[in-house]
């Protein structure tokens, strides 16, 4: 479950990478890939285990001007459905 | 190239040559009739012509790849591209130094393939004593901290011991191993035809719909295609 002290990082089959034919980032695993959006890749980019869910979601607010809880929820929803698919874990 | 046509993975059949003898295998035994490898840098510029056309996998295959001994510099061109490099074993020339030297080049991921879940059925099917030594190769890779992808190729003879395969745990492999069951090497296309060819991934299993696609900045990505 995730909570605002969770620090979560990449799983280590997963690895982040820019593709310039779409410009856009890929999370990429074993057989397969995620072609991410421009939020996806920034949260995701933040995902190294040295930040809380807390800062993450301080940074996007600030960057997107956006409110932190709007920001939070969506957050939230997406790292569990990365956590969910073996590709975020919580640091130790 | 449009995104729909773009090839995302490259598999690369390094060689014919493998101490196996599945009797399901569409490998030639004659390959030494099937003219020389491409060496090392005939592979390399293969790799960055694929990386070019937007190929971001790369799968080093054979036969077992492991007979060539240019692995360790086709993997590090591979990582040079930042292509997601995955190799794909019988694991039975693999000496763990070898694997460590792979780890440290940068070896995304390991792909084991197994023939039945006990050693005598796996045997019989691989034509030479190897399910041991797998199991032994699939600790390593574990203990190594790569992701293992375990390959079993279902059939008459253990089909119905396709749950247990999927059960399969390597040795000492600790609780994070998930086996899956992966593609076999019998429904590839014919040998000949696939020396180099680059095909577009499979789409993996369906994601499940999107929550919200409206009112969020934070969109859920796509799964490539």
């Amino acid at each position: 479950m995730i909570s605002a002290t969770t620090r979560p990082r990449l799983a280590s089959k997963a690895r982040l990478r820019f593709d310039r034919k779409s410009t856009r980032y890929m999370l990429l695993y074993p057989e397969k890939g995620l072609e991410l959006n421009e939020t996806a890749a920034d949260i995701l980019k933040l995902c190294t285990g040295e930040h809380s869910l807390a800062e993450i979601v301080d940074q996007l607010s600030r960057k997107y001007g956006r409110d932190a809880p709007d920001v939070e929820r969506d957050v939230v929803a997406f790292l569990q459905t990365m956590a969910d698919r073996g590709l975020v874990q919580d640091a130790p | 190239m449009t995104e729909a046509s773009r090839p995302y993975t490259l598999i690369a059949e390094l060689t014919y040559r493998c101490p196996l003898r599945c009797v399901y295998c569409s490998n030639p035994l004659d390959y030494a009739t099937h003219g020389e490898e491409l060496d090392t840098d005939t592979w390399l510029r293969v790799f960055r012509e694929a990386e070019d056309l937007g190929v971001v996998q790369l799968n080093l295959t054979g036969g077992e790849p492991l007979v060539r001994d240019d692995l360790e510099a086709l993997i590090t061109g591979a990582r040079g591209l930042d292509l997601y490099t995955n190799l794909i074993t019988s694991g039975i020339p693999l000496r763990r130094d070898r694997l460590e030297r792979f780890r440290a080049l940068g070896l995304d991921n390991v792909q084991i393939s197994i023939q039945d879940v006990r050693a005598a059925d796996s045997d019989r099917v691989a034509g030479v004593r190897a399910f041991d030594r797998k199991l032994e190769v699939a600790g390593w890779v574990k203990a190594l901290g790569f992701p293992l992808t375990l390959n079993v190729v279902l059939h008459r003879a253990n089909r119905h011991r396709a749950r247990r395969a999927a059960r399969r745990r390597p040795a000492r492999a600790g609780q994070h191993a998930v086996p899956r069951l992966g593609a076999s090497e019998s429904l590839r296309a014919p040998a000949h035809a696939r020396a180099a060819r680059a095909r577009p991934r499979d789409r993996g299993p369906g994601a499940p719909a999107p929550a919200r696609t409206h009112g969020s900045p934070l969109r859920r990505p796509r799964l490539l295609p």
